[in-house]
């Protein structure tokens, strides 16, 4: 058999030849071809027999008529055919066929075949009208025979969509159609596009760059070409069948495809079917972000280190900073893989910041789940938006089981912006309010009956800084919260059980099976924060005032101290080391108090774990008041530049120092600042500025 | 995920090299296998044959530049096979409709100057052949007799009426029988 032979020889041509081919198109566009001469004329050469509209002049200008057999021609136009041939062959010097052309025709219905050369590339609108007997329409070469109805050009027997040439923004693939040509409503402005229920393959790029806002693929589809809905980003909403042979190309960057589920169906009809839950539905449409994210945390636990060349780098990079420190705890058990399925999901959603929270739940083994708390930032509440908003895991944590043999964990939500639920788990375990109420009556304690459950509710705004000292099975139980909820939860989550203890006089300790930690007593107060403005510049910096009050021999001296932070993502103030005085000469010291800095960097400030792992020492400034010389002022000095060398590269870190003076004796204020741009960072000084201290 | 990087994994011996693989090529070798055996559940079997052979193969090969074509060749081979293993004509249907429309591509009497039966060999005359034509037909060409697709699929792939992509192929073999015989080449 020497044409096997030759037919399987075909698997041994060059590799290049091979690829060629796999990747080829139909990259011209055909009927652009016949653009220019078939733009003025309709041609419809199905069924023109059936249409029965009155003929419409065919207006030529100046024509030069020519008849030839019966065939009255003007510049290849063929107008009309007045003679009486049952086969007619129109003459190769017809390019076009005008409307109704043969509709005057005497002997019409005698009319049985008509023969096109291959040099007649149009025919009008009804050209045929009025061959009642017409049986057999020939074309010498079928490849140039277009039809162009419908605001679209289709092959002969409109099995083929070839072109669309309409201006509408919607458009109904008429029956009929099976087939849609590559590039066919590419880069058109087709918004809505309705399929019939018979098409079954759609080419290359068809619908590239279109702003379709849905796709319903039929069933009847069988082949999606590769790039065929390729750019459709505005594309919300659809359905594709799972069947179909498709590249992974194919649907390019539509927000509803995401290869990790089955059946390729958008959030929003996923919904319509019962299949899913709004809140799960937000969880799909990260567009792979929180998968990176998920991956990226599985490894870390199963390697201990972090994800090579992540795709997001910056989401990853917040994520190790801030979260991935975590250590496993005994019993758990990291899954070598996840799928959707693996995920429950908890819509904690408490509003009030554009914020949707959800918590992502992954078991890892059977004792232990992980917790992460996904933030879609930007008028979440709509699942319409979601395209807009942006996903990533902000919270991780572990609990474990419920009924588990240990004391069980705290868990803090935050039910409105002035209240929190403190809970827990274990039976038996009580929570009791420590000297908080006496220190501010805007807060209220209430306990359930078997006090498991306690409710914290202040009348401040969340964001304002607050200090909790909770007391856990009579032990002292120290705990500040700082601008968000998170940050309780963060400690509670790790450290709701343990050993309490006093480190030392500001400082409280506590230990159990995840580590080592301490809390610093932060005696600043809400109500010490007489100001808190956010937008303070076009450099989106928040300050916070602090205003101290002391009475100190009969006076009442009050501090007040402004202290600006830049985060506006660019770069952002680092540390703030320490503010002191040189104690061997102050003569006093009447006020003591620490500042702490905000959560994290999407929190305004900085992020103490984070600084910490950088050897950085946390913001710790004392501020030392000598009550016998007072002096306000202030001298701020550039000191100096050093580098130092992260994993990625070289940083330029400048410090700041600020003096205070105070009579003789000087508050010196350091700051370090790690321009993360080293362009323009000269124009930023961020500094904590103690602004007046008065005595009455 | 780029080709370098799924051929590390195999280098690696790294599982995760067979799932990056069908998740990039897996539609694409499944079609051409489907196309010649017209058959789903044999298709499937010609792609896990291939990506066995992938396994196996890699090392000693290591096919980073047509890392497809590479996968596409074993695909169509095991394709052919699974087809003449079949008993039934009926399911050799597409075998018997390319080689039939191949056969007018070799002449009847063999001037015989230099007979190939190489495998090899024949691929290159064919290469040489392909290089004389332009790459659309070349790819036409190539849809139809290497990824043995059905001529409507190449009419809307490549924006062509069907009887357009018929006379094409007919020209195409026609210059290739020509080619052939000019050459003094039979097989």
């Amino acid at each position: 058999m020497r044409e096997q032979k030759l037919l399987d020889a075909f698997s041994a041509i060059d590799e290049k030849y091979i690829e060629e081919a796999a990747r080829a198109n139909g990259a011209a566009r055909l009927w652009k071809r016949f653009g220019a001469v078939a733009a003025c004329i309709c041609v419809c050469v199905i069924a023109a027999a059936l249409w029965h509209r009155q003929p419409q002049p065919v207006i030529v200008d100046d024509p030069v008529i020519i008849n030839e057999n019966g065939f009255y021609i003007a510049d290849g136009v063929l107008l009309s055919y007045s003679g009486s041939e049952t086969e007619v062959v129109i003459p190769e010097t017809v390019t076009e066929v005008a409307d109704y052309a043969f509709l005057a025709n005497e002997n019409a219905k005698t009319i049985h075949t008509v023969t096109l050369s291959s040099s007649v590339q149009t025919v009008g609108r009804n050209s045929f009208a009025g061959l009642s007997n017409l049986a057999e329409l020939v074309l010498e070469d079928e490849s140039t025979a277009f039809v162009k109805r419908d605001n679209a050009v289709f092959t002969f027997d409109g099995s083929m969509l070839m072109d669309y040439i309409g201006d509408d923004t919607s458009y109904t693939i008429p029956d009929g159609v099976k087939y849609i040509a590559a590039h066919a409503f590419q880069n058109t402005p087709i918004t809505e596009i309705k399929f019939n229920d018979e098409l079954e393959y759609i080419g290359y790029n068809a619908f590239a760059g279109c702003a379709l806002t849905a796709i319903y693929l039929p069933e009847s589809i069988v082949r999606v070409d590769d790039g065929a809905f390729s750019g459709c980003t505005y594309a919300v909403d659809g359905y594709i069948p799972n069947h179909i042979d498709m590249d992974d190309t194919s649907f390019n960057h539509v927000p509803f495809y995401l290869s990790q589920l089955a059946g390729h169906m958008s959030p929003l009809e996923e919904i319509r079917r019962g299949l899913i839950t709004p809140s799960e539905a937000i969880l799909q449409t990260d567009n792979g972000i929180l998968a990176e994210q998920i991956d990226a945390i599985l490894y870390y636990y199963r390697t201990g280190a972090y994800m090579p060349n992540p795709e997001d780098k910056d989401v990853l990079k917040r994520l190790q900073q801030n979260h991935l420190h975590i250590e496993l705890p005994e019993n758990a058990v990291v899954p070598e893989t996840w799928s959707y399925d693996d995920l429950s999901c908890n819509d904690n959603s408490w509003g009030g910041m554009g914020i949707r929270d959800v918590q992502i739940r992954l078991a890892f083994g059977k004792h232990c789940t992980l917790v992460m708390e996904a933030y879609l930032y930007g008028g979440g509440m709509d699942i319409l938006d979601w395209n807009e908003a942006e996903w990533r895991i902000e919270q991780i944590m572990f609990i474990r089981e419920e009924g588990a043999e240990d004391y069980g964990d705290w868990q803090v939500t935050q039910e409105s912006d002035s209240s929190l639920t403190f809970y827990n788990r274990v039976t038996g375990a009580t929570v009791r309010s420590y000297p908080l109420q006496d220190r501010s009556t805007e807060y209220e304690l209430t306990f359930s009956p078997d006090g498991n459950r306690c409710i914290v509710e202040y009348n401040r705004p969340a964001y304002g800084w607050a200090c909790f000292i909770l007391s856990l099975d009579g032990e002292k139980f120290y705990v500040s919260q700082n601008n968000y909820v998170d940050y309780l939860n963060r400690y509670f989550g790790q450290f709701a059980h343990g050993t309490l203890f006093w480190q030392d006089n500001d400082t409280v300790g506590g230990e159990n099976e995840y580590g080592k930690f301490a809390w610093y007593i932060y005696e600043v107060y809400p109500e010490q924060i007489t100001d808190y403005r956010s937008d303070f510049s076009e450099d989106n910096i928040i300050t916070y005032t602090v205003e101290m009050t002391e009475t100190y021999d009969g006076k009442k001296h009050t501090l007040t101290m402004c202290i600006p932070e830049c985060w506006n993502g660019k770069y952002y103030l680092d540390d703030v080391q320490r503010m002191s005085v040189d104690p061997a000469d102050a003569t006093r010291m009447t006020g003591y108090y620490t500042l702490y800095a905000a959560d994290s960097v999407y929190d305004g400030g900085w992020d103490e774990q984070a600084l910490a792992r950088k050897g950085v020492n946390l913001y710790q400034g004392e501020v030392l008041v000598n009550t016998e010389k007072m002096f306000v002022g202030a001298d701020i000095r550039y000191t100096e530049t050093s580098s130092y060398l992260t994993e990625e590269r070289e940083f330029s870190r400048i410090f700041y120092e600020a003096a205070v003076r105070i009579g003789e004796y000087a508050v010196i204020v350091r700051i370090t600042q790690y321009p993360e741009d080293s362009d323009d960072y000269f124009d930023r000084i961020v500094l904590p500025v103690l602004e007046s201290i008065t005595v009455e | 995920m780029d080709d370098t990087k799924i051929i590390d994994l195999y280098l690696a011996r790294n599982e995760d090299a067979v799932r990056q693989t069908d998740t990039k090529y897996g539609k694409r070798l499944l079609a051409l296998s489907e196309n010649i055996t017209a058959d789903h559940a044999d298709a499937e079997e010609c792609v896990s044959d291939t990506y066995l052979a992938a396994w196996n193969g890699i090392p000693p090969s290591e096919p980073r530049d047509h890392f497809f074509a590479w996968l596409a060749r074993i695909a169509r081979c095991s394709a052919l096979d699974i087809c003449r293993r079949r008993s039934a004509a009926k399911r050799q249907a597409v075998l018997v409709e390319l080689s039939e429309e191949l056969g007018q591509c070799l002449a009847a009497e063999a001037r015989a100057d230099r007979l190939l039966s190489e495998e090899s060999e024949i691929a290159a005359a064919l290469d040489a052949f392909l290089a004389t034509l332009d790459k659309e037909t070349r790819a036409v060409f190539l849809r139809r007799y290497f990824y043995a697709d059905r001529i409507k699929v190449i009419a809307v792939r490549f924006s062509m009426s069907e009887s357009k992509v018929k006379s094409m192929l007919l020209r195409t073999r026609e210059k290739l029988r020509a080619h052939l015989s000019e050459r003094g080449i039979t097989l």
